[in-house]
């Protein structure tokens, strides 16, 4: 494809050449000889050239092409009209100029109605530049429609890819499966707990599905999630798994993405904690800063990098979102804290 | 038959052992919670049968079953795992998923049991020395990412390589992490031969033999593979193809 500075300089060049080919050709100047209107076609010629490249800068200096039809239009006819101005003064003047280099002795300048001159040859400009207008915003339209498109697909893709990401990362079945199993378990030997059991296996079921609808929901709600989450991992890893926290009580209120705490959490239990096989510590702590919420989270473990394809997609996961909901003021970090802790950082800020 | 049971939960434990409890051709032996305590128990208890998680912390089910020399029957119990169950062959292996379904396990057991008959009847009555893989005995072998149960006598020829030794069987030649040496002393001798520095041949796998340069000989394989032999060994080959 011919690049667009081409096909730019092609039509601009082409069409000033055009206009002077047609001026010429119509003869509309009867006043002047051969050999000076030639001087006149040039300077129509090099100065409508030089005043549409202006033209043209401003468009592309002040994104013209990206701005609303109401902003734009103004600007356009503002443009034209100036241009059509100082460009017929141009050209006139150098017809005057001309014409009386040209003159014999007897003749004068006066017998020109000038100011009827200047305004026709205004208009013709304005005619010329409204034209010029046209043509340029068509090509550009054209030539962007094809892309636009393109991006729109690209953009919709990566949406949906995002939430389908959401629903693969959150239903887990690993955990899912083995949590059942152990509630079989404890139908026998505790029932009351088995009982309690299958109630927060349904919420933390009945969060994920639901999970799509609200974009934001408060930080105390996301907490009973992950406590009911934490209870049933408890149940599975048994004294392998301690849990502490420290949530300040202003943090509750506090509008956060669902389940992504939860994510971070379950990351922190299945990457680090269940493949150790002594267990370990989970810390979870919340305060509410200037900048908004910040959550640490400690896990037993080591953290090594995106080596590992599903701690990658969660970390993908989550930074999707958060640059999604966020544009790049929230913050957030994995990283080892000492040999055997991670400590997962995230920063939420106020919206 | 003895089982064991390999799983890091204790409610998982526990509950497949509820399960278990009702056949009786089924005896519970012992129960581990991760891969090193159950690599200990098995050359402890020699269960018949093991109840194998695959996700487990430390060591996994794959890698605690490459460390055994040789493989009891193995039903691998896991919650969801499609990744690592697709490793296996085709109708190469039990697996249950859980929550175990009672009917599924009692499927199961009734094959291996059904097995196990066979194994027996077939077996020697005399009691071979302890620590020697027998040609029922099977290993667990892992090449990438294909896995495979296979039993001794399939294998016809161990070829060493470098710290590896390749096995090949019906049509796969994977490597195993074991020096020829070791299985040199570990296989019984009376169906595997040391044919050279760099060999073991199974005997019964042998299709012909024919006498090669300096009173060696070359043996040819069943599966097409050749080895030769050096005049040292031939003369020990012949001696025993005699008897």
């Amino acid at each position: 494809m011919m690049n667009r500075k081409a096909i730019y300089w092609l039509c601009n060049i082409g069409g000033w050449f055009l206009y002077v080919l047609l001026y010429a050709l119509l003869n509309l100047n009867k006043a002047l000889n051969e050999d000076k209107k030639i001087w006149l076609w040039f300077v129509i010629f090099f100065f409508g050239l030089f005043f549409s490249h202006v033209y043209r800068y401003l468009i592309v200096r002040f994104q013209w092409l990206q701005m609303q039809i109401s902003q734009v239009i103004p600007r356009l006819i503002l443009s034209c009209l100036s241009f059509a101005v100082v460009l017929a003064f141009i050209t006139v003047s150098t017809q005057v100029a001309l014409y009386l280099m040209n003159a014999s002795p007897g003749t004068e300048a006066s017998t020109i109605a000038l100011s009827q001159v200047y305004v026709s040859t205004i208009l013709g400009y304005l005619l010329i530049f409204v034209l010029w207008t046209v043509i340029y915003f068509a090509v550009h339209y054209f030539l962007n429609y094809k892309n636009a498109e393109i991006e729109n697909l690209k953009w919709q893709a990566s949406i949906t890819e995002i939430e389908l990401n959401k629903l693969k990362s959150q239903l887990n079945p690993h955990f899912v499966f083995n949590c059942m199993n152990s509630i079989r378990a404890l139908v026998d030997e505790e029932p009351a707990k088995a009982k309690e059991a299958v109630t927060q296996l349904a919420n933390i079921l009945r969060n994920t599905l639901m999970m799509g609808r609200s974009r934001l929901v408060p930080f105390g709600e996301e907490m009973k999630v992950v406590k009911d989450y934490l209870a049933l991992e408890s149940i599975r890893l048994e004294e392998r798994l301690e849990v502490s926290m420290d949530i300040a009580p202003e943090s509750n209120t506090f509008e956060v993405p669902p389940l992504m705490l939860q994510t971070l959490v379950e990351n922190g239990i299945k990457h680090g904690i269940a493949r150790l096989t002594g267990g370990g510590k989970l810390d979870i702590r919340s305060r509410v800063e200037a900048d908004g919420l910040h959550i640490e989270i400690r896990n037993s473990g080591q953290y090594k990098g995106n080596t590992d394809s599903e701690t990658g997609f969660g970390i993908v996961n989550t930074l999707q979102r958060l640059s999604l909901l966020y544009d790049g003021k929230a913050r957030f970090e994995i990283a080892n804290e000492t040999n055997d802790t991670v400590i997962t950082q995230l920063l939420i800020p106020k919206l | 038959m003895r089982a064991l049971i390999i799983d890091d939960e204790r409610l998982a434990r526990q509950e497949l052992k509820s399960l278990l409890s009702q056949y009786h051709e089924v005896e519970v032996v012992g129960e581990c919670n991760n891969a090193e305590s159950a690599i200990q128990k098995i050359a402890e208890l020699m269960p018949d049968l093991i109840f194998l998680d695959i996700q487990m912390p430390g060591k996994n089910g794959f890698e605690l079953l490459q460390e055994l020399s040789t493989v009891p029957e193995v039903v691998f119990v896991t919650a969801y795992d499609e990744y690592a169950l697709k490793a296996f062959e085709v109708n190469a292996l039990d697996y249950l998923l859980k929550p175990v379904q009672q009917a599924r396990l009692g499927e199961t057991i009734r094959k291996i049991a059904g097995r196990e008959k066979a194994v027996q009847k077939s077996e020697v009555s005399v009691q071979s020395p302890a620590g020697i893989l027998h040609e029922t005995d099977q290993v667990f072998v892992k090449d990438g990412e294909k896995c495979w149960f296979v039993k001794l006598e399939d294998i016809r020829l161990f070829e060493s390589e470098g710290n590896y030794v390749r096995i090949c069987f019906q049509t796969h030649r994977p490597l195993i992490l074991r020096s020829l040496n070791y299985l040199d002393e570990r296989l019984d001798n009376k169906v595997f031969f040391r044919a050279s520095r760099k060999h073991i041949i199974n005997l019964r796998w042998i299709d012909g033999v024919e006498n090669w340069f300096n009173g060696g000989l070359m043996v040819k394989l069943k599966g097409g593979e050749q080895v030769e032999i050096s005049r040292r060994q031939a003369s020990r080959l012949k001696e025993m193809m005699s008897l």
